[in-house]
């Protein structure tokens, strides 16, 4: 299990946050409501929520959806 | 010329079609008196994207045609709809709801319009819709390029989306069916804060071909009506396979309810916590007179609560990527800028951020919770839970306010969108008033058991008169 959190995923997860994060000075986070930040913001608490639900590397998704 | 009383606006497809047969009144008429009211009263409630008159009255001539021939093509032939407006129609615009697309216009008719057509039921406008079907997250019943939808029931509420337009004008007589689109909630809120009768269907049912894309995996096409029985007759025309749709699950729906299973045979799910702290307690009394008359149709009961599953973040982060992707070029080229609803514009613009591993995270989590549900549809048939868990919002307010505060218990609270990320079919039925608004009831099954559904829907009108009921003054 150990295996999923390689520093290629540990990597990727900094990578996906740093274009947020450099386009957010730390100053402005708590400035008024920017639209598009609270966007952004509400996408990094949803990747929150997945990434901290128990998955085991074996679950496939479907990529043809059917229910 | 026939004249038309007001109730001939709130007749079922059955009720009108035996008197189109009858040759009490000719197709043409009929259509003429839809589109009167469509094009009169639908801007009342911000409810008419286009109408489609000319269309409907050659159509309704080919219908008096066949009619005197004895030419009988079903239940639906003769009878007026009018679609969302995320359909196309060939050689009129087709706009999504969205100012940047207002000059759209395709040269095909989208799949669904084709099949009605073909059963010989007359198109006689397309509504009105919040802009994208949503897909970038709105908080306001603002976000469309016709305003904000209003319910007949009360015009400072809101008519619910996205199918706002679908939603109002059915319960305001404008049309006697109309055709919406679902991708998490937008056919059930509109047909519970509008006292209409909404059927999604299972996904893969009906062909999307011609239809708005927002989420390849989520989207389904469904119907608002006047009762489950309409709900039926409407899916059995436009179900069915369709080369045109890589999501289409090759089945057809044939409306039985008949041969349904006795309702003593099947075990009804439900959660005690949403008829109570869930709901909006100004809601509570009619939401629990309308689950005690579920209750009293004689079913198996099991008290059942929705695995712990982060629904709303696996939901979201699947629309926005999906949404986002589709919408691509828009976001790019700047024009999304035009869209009516500000944290519309920034959720599309943030979707495209979503890292390829955060949506297949979601997705991957989405096969868990279509796993738990083959569990529970092991023991349980049909899951009951209020369709909202209170009435229309005020128009000028941010959605996700008051009424939807989190209880402590989980319940079926969740189930809008965890039945749409399983693909469940599902139907909503008018369950009663808060303060003058409707309240909605959904029934919930596993995937192509729409018939069970409609049975139990079926069932609970002949109880009740709450889908009987119109608005005041509608014109």
């Amino acid at each position: 299990m150990r295996a999923a959190y390689t520093r290629r995923e540990v990597g990727a997860a900094l990578l996906a946050a740093a274009p947020a994060l450099a386009a957010v000075p730390p100053q402005q986070e708590t400035k008024a409501q920017d639209p598009l930040e609270e966007a952004r913001r509400s996408v990094r608490e949803a990747a929150g929520e997945l990434a901290a639900f128990p998955l085991e590397m074996s679950k496939e998704p479907s990529f043809v959806f059917k229910p | 010329m026939a004249q038309f009383g007001e109730d001939i606006f709130f007749s079922t497809i059955a009720e009108l079609n035996a008197r189109l047969k009858k040759r009490e009144f000719s197709a043409r008429e009929l259509a003429a008196a839809f589109c009167d009211r469509l094009e009169k009263t639908g801007p009342k409630y911000n409810a008419l994207a286009l109408s489609l008159r000319d269309l409907a009255m050659r159509k309704a001539a080919d219908v008096d045609d066949d009619l005197r021939r004895e030419r009988f093509r079903g239940p639906l032939q003769g009878i007026p709809f009018a679609v969302k407006d995320l359909l196309t129609v060939a050689g009129k615009p087709t706009t999504w709801g969205a100012e940047p697309y207002a000059g759209q216009v395709f040269d095909y008719d989208a799949t669904v319009i084709d099949k009605l057509e073909g059963a010989g039921a007359v198109l006689t406008g397309k509504l009105a819709m919040v802009e994208l079907a949503g897909g970038g997250g709105y908080r306001y019943p603002s976000a469309s390029m016709t305003g904000p939808g209003l319910n007949p029931w009360d015009v400072t509420r809101w008519s619910g989306g996205s199918s706002s337009g679908s939603g109002a004008a059915v319960a305001a007589g404008l049309t006697v069916f109309a055709i919406g689109s679902e991708t998490s909630g937008s056919i059930m809120t509109p047909a519970a804060f509008c006292g209409v009768t909404g059927l999604r269907p299972t996904y893969g049912y009906v062909s999307r071909y011609g239809a708005m894309a927002l989420s390849w995996t989520m989207d389904k096409i469904g119907t608002l009506c006047r009762s489950a029985e309409d709900c039926g007759l409407t899916l059995q025309e436009i179900s069915g396979g369709d080369g045109k749709d890589p999501g289409s699950a090759g089945k057809r729906f044939y409306y039985a309810p008949q041969f349904v299973r006795k309702f003593a045979d099947l075990t009804v799910g439900y959660a005690p916590s949403d008829f109570e702290e869930s709901a909006a307690e100004s809601s509570r009394p009619a939401l629990r007179e309308a689950w005690r008359v579920i209750k009293d149709m004689g079913f198996r009961l099991k008290e059942v609560e929705l695995p712990d599953f982060p629904y709303g973040a696996v939901t979201g982060t699947i629309i926005r990527a999906e949404g986002s992707a589709v919408f691509e070029p828009l976001i790019a080229g700047g024009q999304v800028d035009r869209l009516a609803d500000k944290d519309q514009i920034a959720g599309l613009k943030a979707g495209l951020e979503i890292p390829a591993k955060d949506y297949l995270r979601a997705m991957r989590i989405r096969r868990l919770i279509q796993d738990e549900f083959r569990k529970l549809f092991v023991d349980v048939n049909v899951l009951v839970t209020p369709s909202r868990f209170g009435p229309a919002s005020k128009v000028e307010e941010r959605l996700g306010g008051a009424g939807d505060a989190k209880p402590k218990s989980r319940g079926l609270r969740d189930l809008i969108p965890a039945g749409n990320l399983a693909g469940l079919p599902a139907l909503s039925l008018p369950c009663g008033f808060d303060g003058g608004l409707p309240l909605g009831i959904s029934l919930v099954g596993r995937p192509f058991y729409e018939n069970t559904l409609l049975a139990v829907g079926r069932e609970f009108q002949q109880a009740t008169d709450w889908h009987r009921r119109r608005p005041p003054a509608t014109t």
